[in-house]
């Protein structure tokens, strides 16, 4: 019941109970929550009524403005995903995220963090593996774009290598860099939004890594082929060049790549800056 | 006239918005000066740091923030301050903005900019807070007076008679929104003119200028369009009693091209001459 007037920290606990509530600020000021400092007949004694507008109204173009906000947020860093789903879904996915998982940041940029994991286990089974991978893709590139600038590893240092180090030797990723183990389908879904295609629905059989990284401030993507795929996931994973060409050389046709096809694939990931450096220690 | 601190007037400059990096970095306008929203540029090593720093080589910045939460009843959020200081040094911001309000409490963050009760318990509690954060910033803290859509019985004194005390009771400088004093105006019956004339001239370092929408019922503050006629007016009265004064135009919903918003902050020069020459020929 209301204990008027209202001490600040009760006031702004009201208030935000009344403006984050899931539907308005009609049905919030009903709610438990903001019932606990103010009694619903008691809010004009609370918030002014004036110039044709009673309380609740006024609260509610705040209230109104917070979903909105949300939804713009998590829209700028899930444009794939919400094609996908739908607009319609998409929002529902929205309300349902934030409720769980408001926003605890000074920037709506970490809004999203968690929203790979929570789609997991949202929605209709029916595509939520291609929901979930297509969120994780955004996310990679999202942490791709906002990640430090780190100097890409050179191809010198990486000749200067003495071949004995090399088996114990561990490659460091770059900061934007990251690896996304995902369904096919879910590359698919955002080539077409990328180039205003329909969007396709279809997730793909088996998995593919997809490498996303930046040059000059650009996010990109590579989609790997099996085999330099696999071995690019066991060197970003910290693991020792030695073990992660065993592991690869079991699924490699013929038992080993060449030289000749490794040096090209660590050709390729040094001139595109996977990886910042080599550790040596053993 | 000028304000007290002697901070320098850095002229008439726009937003640094991300629709526009590419137009900066190979154009390089003469834009007085930018504004770079201060959220926008922390936790991030990408393409806006570096814009950032590009711009800040040649032009002045100053820092505008949203979530600094200085009316919370939540504590102050030292790792986020601490990181606010590490950008405005990076950048050589001569001083660093942010809301008269709150964004949230137990931890969560509305991103909007709540009204306080403009009453002695939140002027003792902001005017503390805001003694604090300038102590860690090591720089100047200047508070801007938000567009609002409700007023609280609680409050027992005006806006302006507010921030006339917490300026001076916090010894902070003002951002002056002269669009936002329009909207609240409309808002709740305030008289903008009286407002105007109320508020210490002589602590307002900044002036913001926007574009807002009529919603019916009220005045929205979408910096979505040009600055409106009624508020080049309260502008123009307000540099009257400034004097020369940093001035920024604020565009940040359906964005037009870098010389639309130039262009409006160009007005914003045309319009103080005018206030300042009226002046100069009442002397």
């Amino acid at each position: 019941m209301s204990a008027l007037p209202l001490p600040l920290a009760a006031l702004q606990s009201w208030m935000q109970a009344v403006l984050v509530h899931p539907h308005g600020a009609q049905a919030a000021l009903r709610a438990p929550e903001a019932r606990r400092f103010v009694a619903p007949e008691d809010v004009p004694t609370v918030v002014r009524e004036h110039g044709g507008l009673d309380a609740a109204q006024r609260l509610q173009i705040y209230a109104g403005m917070y979903p909105l906000r949300m939804h713009d947020a998590l829209r700028s860093d899930y444009p794939a995903l919400a094609e996908l789903l739908g607009e319609r879904a998409f929002e529902k996915l929205v309300a349902d995220y934030v409720a769980v998982h408001p926003s605890r940041s000074f920037t709506l940029a970490r809004l999203g963090d968690r929203l790979p994991e929570f789609l997991a286990g949202w929605g209709s089974p029916r595509r939520r593996g291609l929901r979930t991978d297509v969120a994780r893709l955004e996310r990679a590139g999202a942490q791709v774009f906002d990640a430090e600038e780190t100097v890409p590893m050179d191809a010198e240092a990486v000749r200067g290598v003495p071949a004995a180090d090399w088996l114990h030797a561990r490659l460091r990723p770059a900061a934007a860099f990251r690896l996304v183990r995902v369904r096919p389908g879910a590359v698919d879904v955002l080539d077409a939004v990328l180039e205003g295609n329909p969007v396709p629905e279809r997730a793909g059989r088996g998995r593919v890594e997809v490498a996303c990284y930046r040059r000059d401030f650009v996010v990109l993507r590579r989609t790997m082929g099996p085999f330099d795929g696999n071995l690019l996931a066991s060197l970003a994973s910290g693991e020792p060049v030695g073990s992660a060409l065993d592991r690869a050389a079991k699924s490699f046709p013929g038992g080993f790549p060449s030289g000749e096809i490794l040096s090209g694939w660590f050709a390729e990931w040094t001139r595109l800056g996977f990886f910042s450096g080599i550790d040596l220690r053993r | 006239m000028g304000n007290r601190w002697n901070l320098p007037v850095l002229g008439y400059g726009i937003g640094l918005r991300t629709v526009h990096f590419a137009d900066i970095l190979d154009r390089r306008p003469a834009v007085d000066f930018f504004e770079a929203i201060t959220e926008n540029f922390l936790d991030t090593g990408g393409r806006p740091l570096h814009v950032l720093d590009r711009v800040a080589e040649r032009t002045p910045v100053v820092l505008h923030g949203v979530s600094l939460n200085i009316g919370s009843t939540a504590p102050l959020d030292f790792s986020y301050l601490g990181k606010v200081k590490e950008l405005a040094r990076r950048v050589e911001a001569p001083w660093v903005t942010d809301h008269l309000c709150w964004t949230g409490v137990a931890g969560r963050n509305s991103h909007d900019l709540l009204p306080l009760p403009l009453n002695e318990e939140s002027l003792a509690h902001v005017a503390v807070r805001v003694r604090t954060v300038q102590d860690v910033l090591e720089r100047p803290l200047h508070l801007e007076n938000p567009s609002s859509y409700l007023e609280l019985t609680a409050s027992t004194m005006g806006e302006a008679e507010f921030l006339a005390r917490l300026t001076e009771k916090a010894d902070c400088g003002l951002l002056l929104d002269v669009n936002n004093v329009f909207v609240s105006s409309f808002n709740h019956g305030w008289d903008a003119e009286a407002y105007v004339d109320t508020i210490p001239a002589d602590r307002v370092v900044q002036v913001h200028l926007a574009g807002h929408s009529d919603k019916g019922t009220h005045l929205l503050d979408t910096h979505s369009d040009h600055v409106r006629d009624e508020v080049w007016t309260l502008y123009e009265r307000l540099v009257r009693r400034t004097g020369p004064v940093t001035t920024l135009v604020e565009w940040d919903d359906d964005i037009p091209a870098l010389d639309v918003v130039h262009a409006e902050a160009l007005m914003a020069r045309d319009v103080a001459s005018k206030a300042l020459r009226t002046n100069a020929a009442a002397a």
